[in-house]
């Protein structure tokens, strides 16, 4: 218990540590770089950025500008989640569809999802469903390719068993396809879900009205640089969150019976 | 049921450590034929390589013969099918699922009503002696338990053949030895026909009412050997010794020449 209060104080100190030099950058422009007042404006110091936080919050300016985008990346990932994992697992299946899908599938997957923005707006417009189709594009590859690899490596001796059983293939896939796939999938789906982030982001820079990326805009539009560094902190507690409240218990819950096997 | 095994031939073709040689495939099985009667205990035994998984694979329906057929109760073998349950030497248990779930799935497989499962699944695992470990999951076992395991799953399809290959090779001699009695007590009750893989002399006399030798490959059959001491048997028989001590020798033979090349 000690042990652990002392990491936990030690990564502390690392914050304290940053918090004081940024505040001194902050008030003696930028270590004399230029003169004071550009320096506040540039990097404005850690109790203003907090006032500013407080103001945003209380408003709910915040709050809903995270909603925004994170209902978007939701709804984008999801998509991807429902079309990639069952074309991942066919394709792990069948070797048809496998050669088939392969060619398209080489080509569109190293395209990062940012590279669709243009497109999108040019198809859907300045909007939800432009900002939900680009971070589709950009989750659906990584999920593909990890659930494929995960069939790939199913024990086939597993497979025998159940044809021994007499199962069919529904019940192949289901009692053990999905089951040993589990731990691709949670890696495909983090791989996914942080590049969804990334897509949306772009989307909501580029003109995708509201979220996060809008926001990171309008600081810099409105000279108010406390509002854009409230932003870049945001999302990574976001992704921090993420990880901790969703994929970490569901990764330990899947390592359990893997790394003991 | 009776097995009939009728002019069974299977060739492998060679990995890619032998793609020099003139010959792209090698005869795993040579002709083979040999029937088992019902009810009967026959092992298969010979040197590593000659086929004898092979053989017990095709009688599964795993594998398709080149040429040649196997009959059970004069039906032709197209394919696996829960008349023959196959052990395997690796237990090839479903990690993600504790030990009554294992045991239970095969049947869970053939849409049982839920009564009929946990009536079976109950009886299975009391017959194999895995009280009080049905919470248990696979990595928690020792080998022996999760062999114990495997063959719970077997025989609670209630099936006609039990397929074992090398199914005590990976556990220590304590162990095996009161597998090996526990088996016998099993088929006797449940008058299964038998086909068991195994490279132990020992236990093949022990457990066997046949014993076909194999040479290696390709594999021929060297003979087939009648045991018909009554069970359970004493290991220190003279009988027991000689039976034994002749297949002994038959393998001493074969080893000879395989090292000569």
């Amino acid at each position: 218990m000690k042990k652990k209060l002392k990491v936990i104080l030690q990564g502390f100190l690392s914050f304290a540590v940053l918090l004081i030099i940024w505040n001194i950058a902050s008030n003696t422009g930028i270590f004399g770089r230029v003169d004071v007042d550009r320096g506040r404006l540039l990097l404005p110091p850690p109790v203003e950025v907090a006032k500013e936080l407080w103001e945003i919050l209380k408003s709910g300016y915040l709050p809903y500008n995270i909603w925004v985008s994170m209902k978007r990346v939701l709804s984008g990932f999801l998509i991807a989640a429902a079309i990639g994992t069952p074309v991942g697992i066919l394709m792990g299946m069948s070797t048809t569809l496998r050669n088939f899908l392969h060619p398209i599938f080489r080509l569109f997957s190293p395209i990062p999802g940012v590279a669709w923005v243009p497109l999108a707006i040019l198809w859907f417009g300045l909007g939800n469903s432009a900002a939900v189709f680009i971070i589709t594009m950009g989750a659906l590859s990584p999920i593909i390719t990890n659930t494929l690899q995960g069939v790939m490596e199913v024990d086939e001796k597993l497979i025998q068993v159940l044809r021994i059983m007499e199962a069919n293939k529904w019940q192949i896939i289901k009692k053990c396809i999905v089951p040993s796939i589990i731990p691709y999938l949670v890696s495909g789906f983090k791989l996914g879900l942080g590049f969804a982030w990334r897509a949306v982001i772009a989307a909501e820079l580029v003109g995708v009205p509201e979220g996060l990326g809008y926001v990171l805009n309008v600081g810099r539009n409105t000279a108010n640089t406390a509002i854009t560094l409230i932003t870049i902190l945001s999302l990574g507690v976001i992704m921090i969150l993420m990880e901790n409240l969703f994929f970490t218990p569901l990764e330990r819950y899947t390592a359990n019976w893997k790394a003991k096997e | 049921m009776s097995v009939s095994i009728q002019k069974v031939t299977k060739h492998f073709k060679k990995n890619h450590l032998m793609k020099n040689e003139k010959e792209t495939s090698f005869r795993a099985l040579d002709n083979i034929s040999f029937e088992i009667e019902d009810g009967e205990f026959v092992s298969f035994i010979g040197p590593s390589g000659c086929g004898k998984s092979t053989l017990l694979r095709i009688i599964a329906g795993l594998l398709k013969p080149d040429a040649g057929k196997v009959l059970v109760d004069g039906k032709k073998v197209t394919g696996p099918g829960s008349d023959r349950m196959v052990v395997f030497q690796d237990y090839v248990l479903f990690p993600w699922v504790n030990v009554w779930k294992n045991i239970a799935m095969g049947l869970e497989i053939k849409n049982m009503d839920k009564e009929e499962i946990e009536r079976k699944t109950a009886w299975a695992i009391r017959l194999v002696g895995l009280d009080g470990f049905e919470h248990a999951y696979p990595h928690q076992l020792s080998g022996g338990m999760k062999q114990r395991v495997s063959i719970a799953r077997a025989i609670v399809m209630n099936p006609d053949i039990l397929l074992m290959d090398e199914p005590f090779g990976a556990l220590d001699s304590f162990t095996r030895i009161n597998l090996q009695e526990e088996l016998l007590k099993l088929c006797e009750k449940n008058s299964y026909t038998t086909c068991f893989v195994t490279h132990d002399c020992d236990e093949a006399v022990y457990l066997s009412d046949k014993i076909v030798v194999f040479s290696s490959s390709p594999a021929k059959i060297q003979e087939i050997i009648t045991v018909d001491l009554p069970k359970p048997r004493d290991r220190n028989l003279p009988e027991f010794i000689d039976i034994r001590n002749h297949i002994l020798s038959l393998g001493r033979a074969q080893a000879k020449i395989q090292e000569k090349g």
